[in-house]
């Protein structure tokens, strides 16, 4: 088997790795002989130090999504964020009303939480998203009820990278009094986020998906007007009682500065990404027989799902050793179902097993793209031969 | 993580024509369907009691590849003695096959046997 470090890293929505300049600032946090404090200890210089990085990270990371220091809950991820965002308003305001709308090609970690609240009582709608990978505002609004309390989208999605009209369900959502929640994992540095002009109440951040440490997040709270969570868990009165829990200084100071990396560096990672992902789309597009998954228009260059029309992904993948890429989200790919994003796009069973995810992203090369392009060509003819497909 | 000889086995395996009808002495089974995502079509040429030469398509995952190409190169030479005690607990056990991935050695071993049965 190869060394990884010969690998092609071809899976940047899975995860991203830490750039070394926040890696930097995160280590005298992790120094026994400084900065390593509770962010809760009020009493001596070693508490002071971590609460200050704590409160400069949040001034940081608000400043770099357009929100209020106050407006940021730090987590462990956006997973949590997540629950923490659709259980904990859809409790707080269930006296108002059960129904809950979402899509059926969310992350697990939204599917999951409403399948939780559905053992619950709540009443839930899944959108389907059209053949092109959207949600249309018509689709929204229909399911729209006096019951809806609250709306969650994802942004970005994880599988095929559509992007969502999140200002204008967000619109939809305020005229009927409903929150709206989005899921924006991988939405950071892959659209410009200013939740000034955003009408979004609650907005999760996963810091591993741009160049931050994994086993971080953060949740956004609008104040103005006030979104209301119940919290999930008890055990302090961290992060303003929603959050118990110590405060992972070094996590949440390099997730600070990997936002505000990603905001600086926003208009040249872009058009890095832009370029070298259409260089590879044009390199593979020329075997035949190769779709893109999704819509064309509405999309980031940082993700091409394509399916391999005929062909198993898995094989395709398995051969494909010195490329690091996923069928399907890193979330699904140990299991045996085929993806349930793919599926609600209208793909066959057969199509979506025929599917791979590659995503490119800050350190992509354009050797790199030259080299996968060459590699997986060899190996789409070789299979392709195999099953006389040729 | 997969298994090293898996992968070993599906990267050496190659396409190799396969025979047309009324070639002397090949024999060919088929299993599976392509429109369904899994296929395979089996030729063993046969001369003088002993397998001469093997040939295969196959669409499918890369174990179902891999065990296919470990069955070739298995088989190819052995006397059709020895082809008769041919069975899938082989496959699994050089491959180290994961048990979701058992069905992949019980198609080919299927596949193998119908041709001999032809035989006989």
């Amino acid at each position: 088997m190869s060394d990884f470090l010969d690998t092609i890293y071809l899976d940047y929505m899975a995860t991203t790795p830490l750039d070394p300049k926040v890696l930097e600032q995160m280590l005298p946090y992790l120094d026994a002989k400084s900065h390593f404090g509770n962010a809760g200890s009020a009493t001596h210089i070693y508490g002071w130090r971590a609460k200050k990085a704590v409160d400069d990270a949040r001034l940081i990371l608000a400043e770099s999504i357009g929100a209020e220091a106050q407006e940021i809950i730090f987590t462990s991820g956006a997973t949590e964020a997540n629950n923490l965002a659709i259980q904990g308003a859809a409790h707080f305001y269930a006296h108002k009303g059960k129904h809950l709308i979402t899509s059926s090609f969310e992350h697990k970690a939204v599917l999951d939480v409403y399948a939780i609240l559905e053992k619950q009582g709540f009443n839930t709608t899944y959108l389907k998203p059209n053949s092109e990978g959207l949600i249309s505002l018509d689709s929204v609004a229909k399911a729209i009820t006096k019951e809806t309390r609250l709306i969650s989208l994802m942004w970005v999605n994880n599988e095929i990278g559509t992007i969502q009209a999140i200002h204008e369900i967000g619109q939809l959502a305020h005229e009927h009094g409903i929150l709206m929640h989005v899921d924006a994992a991988q939405a950071m540095g892959k659209v410009e986020i200013d939740l000034q002009t955003l009408p979004v109440d609650l907005m999760s951040f996963s810091a591993h998906k741009a160049y931050g440490p994994k086993g971080s997040g953060a949740l956004f709270v609008r104040r103005k007007p006030r979104a209301r969570l119940t919290p999930l868990l008890g055990g302090g009165q961290q992060e303003q009682g929603l959050r118990p829990g110590t405060l992972a200084t070094h996590q949440i100071v390099g997730m600070a500065y990997a936002f505000n990396l990603t905001k600086k560096n926003y208009s040249h990672d872009f058009k890095h990404i832009q370029t070298l992902s259409e260089q590879f789309w044009q390199g593979l597009k020329s075997l035949g027989q190769i779709r893109l998954n999704g819509s064309n228009q509405f999309r980031v260059p940082h993700n091409l799902n394509l399916c391999f029309e005929g062909l198993n992904a898995e094989a395709l993948s398995m051969s494909l050793s010195e490329l690091a890429m996923s069928p399907g989200s890193a979330c699904n790919s140990a299991t045996e179902e085929s993806s349930h994003v793919l599926r609600a796009i209208g793909l066959s069973d057969q199509e979506a097993r025929s599917s791979l995810r590659f995503s490119l992203g800050r350190y992509t090369t354009e050797p790199e793209i030259t080299r996968a392009i060459h590699l997986i060509s060899r190996e789409v003819k070789r299979e392709r031969a195999l099953a006389g497909l040729d | 993580m997969y298994n090293a000889i898996v992968l070993q086995f599906l990267k050496r395996a190659q396409a190799k024509t396969p025979w047309q009808n009324g070639e002397p002495c090949v024999y060919r089974a088929e299993l599976g369907a392509k429109a369904q995502g899994s296929w395979l079509k089996l030729f063993l040429k046969i001369n003088q009691g002993s397998i001469e030469e093997i040939r295969y398509q196959v669409l499918g995952s890369g174990y179902l590849i891999a065990t296919l190409e470990w069955a070739k190169e298995y088989l190819e030479h052995q006397s059709l003695e020895t082809a008769q005690a041919f069975n899938a607990k082989l496959m699994i056990d050089a491959l180290d096959l994961p048990a979701h991935r058992v069905h992949c050695a019980l198609m080919v071993a299927e596949l193998v046997q119908d041709i001999l049965r032809e035989l006989k």
